[in-house]
């Protein structure tokens, strides 16, 4: 057995999570981009690019001490064709893997900070962020492109950054995670 | 609180706040629309919004038995349909305390143990119990309770917040 360290639990069932992603990602039809099963919910085209892209956020979170959403340029990646998706997505999910292996349980342990704007949307530590903001999150988009859905928002940039109040409303049932700090 | 640096301390904080996630969802399920499916293939409204409460329940048997031998009379899991949202609430919340308590006092050679998951004694998975936790439960109630947005949206009942705001909150 080697040695248990964080990375060699979560690996299993990050690499499974990808797979399934890819699985979902690579049944998804050209030519159906401005699909939503509702008004209100993202275009397919914005949901399978959201799913595609995730994995980056991941490399993000492990190689920077934070992360400002609000801040261009961090343009959100759309779907035009399958192929295209499933290109971008191997892409993230290879250099995730790789950033992911080399990591240590001290760095899971170092604070990291979310911002949108300048609120603070998540501060604790990188573990936690990993879970729920990371995989958590993840899991929660991919099973929804069978039928498309807006429930999940994406951590993309909005057009215009929240007001305080709602950003704070928004967020305010996170005090379990930003009270887990190291 | 158990103690410092063991698997549980780890993921308490994550289960109570995706348990928390999952009732909020939970809460916003109508009832009168039981029969509701978003497309013929779909699970009802009723079922669905049972499964993902019910795996609550399930994970406590996932940390506190060696396997579970699903559709037989050994089979401890309570498999729910809801009737109404509040019947169901009543269903869900002593899960959560139970099983909140139990993470609580896993220790870390309970998540290494192997896990079996068999239906009428063919086995479905064989992994660590951590695996299984994590593939089988959270990652499991997650994918369902998404699932369930998706009928909130389409049943025009605004969808709460999980990871960020909806589009009922822009």
């Amino acid at each position: 057995m080697p040695e248990t360290t964080l990375r060699t639990l979560l690996l299993p069932e990050l690499e499974s999570e990808f797979a399934k992603t890819r699985k979902m990602l690579s049944v998804v039809p050209d030519g159906h981009n401005g699909f939503k099963p509702h008004p209100k919910s993202m275009s397919l085209s914005h949901l399978a690019g959201h799913v595609a892209e995730m994995p980056d956020f991941l490399t993000t979170l492990i190689t920077s001490p934070d992360l400002d959403m609000g801040k261009p340029p961090l343009v959100p990646f759309r779907m035009e064709t399958k192929q295209q998706a499933l290109a971008q997505f191997d892409e993230v999910a290879d250099k995730a893997l790789s950033t992911f292996k080399n990591t240590s349980d001290e760095v899971f342990r170092q604070h990291w900070v979310l911002t949108w704007s300048g609120h603070t949307i998540y501060s604790g530590d990188r573990y936690n962020a990993y879970r729920n903001l990371g995989i958590n999150h993840s899991s929660t988009i991919a099973p929804s492109s069978a039928s498309t859905s807006a429930s999940s928002t994406s951590p993309s940039p909005a057009p215009m950054a929240p007001p305080p109040t709602k950003c704070k409303r928004f967020y305010v049932d996170r005090s379990p995670l930003q009270a887990q700090t190291h | 609180m158990p103690a410092p640096d063991t698997l549980a301390t780890r993921l308490l904080p994550e289960l109570t706040h995706q348990l928390a996630m999952t009732r909020k969802v939970l809460a916003a399920v109508p009832d009168g629309h039981n029969d509701f499916a978003a497309h013929p293939k779909s699970m009802p409204l009723t079922r669905l919004a049972g499964h993902t409460a019910e795996l609550a329940g399930f994970a406590y048997f996932l940390l506190t038995l060696p396997g579970i031998n699903m559709g037989t009379p050994e089979d401890p899991r309570k498999i729910l349909r809801m009737n109404t949202r509040d019947e169901l609430l009543a269903e869900y919340d002593p899960f959560v305390t139970r099983l909140s308590a139990t993470l609580e006092s896993t220790p870390d050679t309970a998540w290494d143990e192997t896990f079996t998951l068999s239906r009428q004694g063919t086995v479905i998975r064989e992994a660590s119990r951590y695996e299984t936790y994590r593939n089988m439960f959270l990652d499991h109630m997650i994918h369902h309770r998404a699932q369930l947005g998706v009928y909130l949206r389409l049943l025009d009942i605004p969808v709460p917040a999980t990871f960020g705001p909806t589009a009922d909150e822009k």
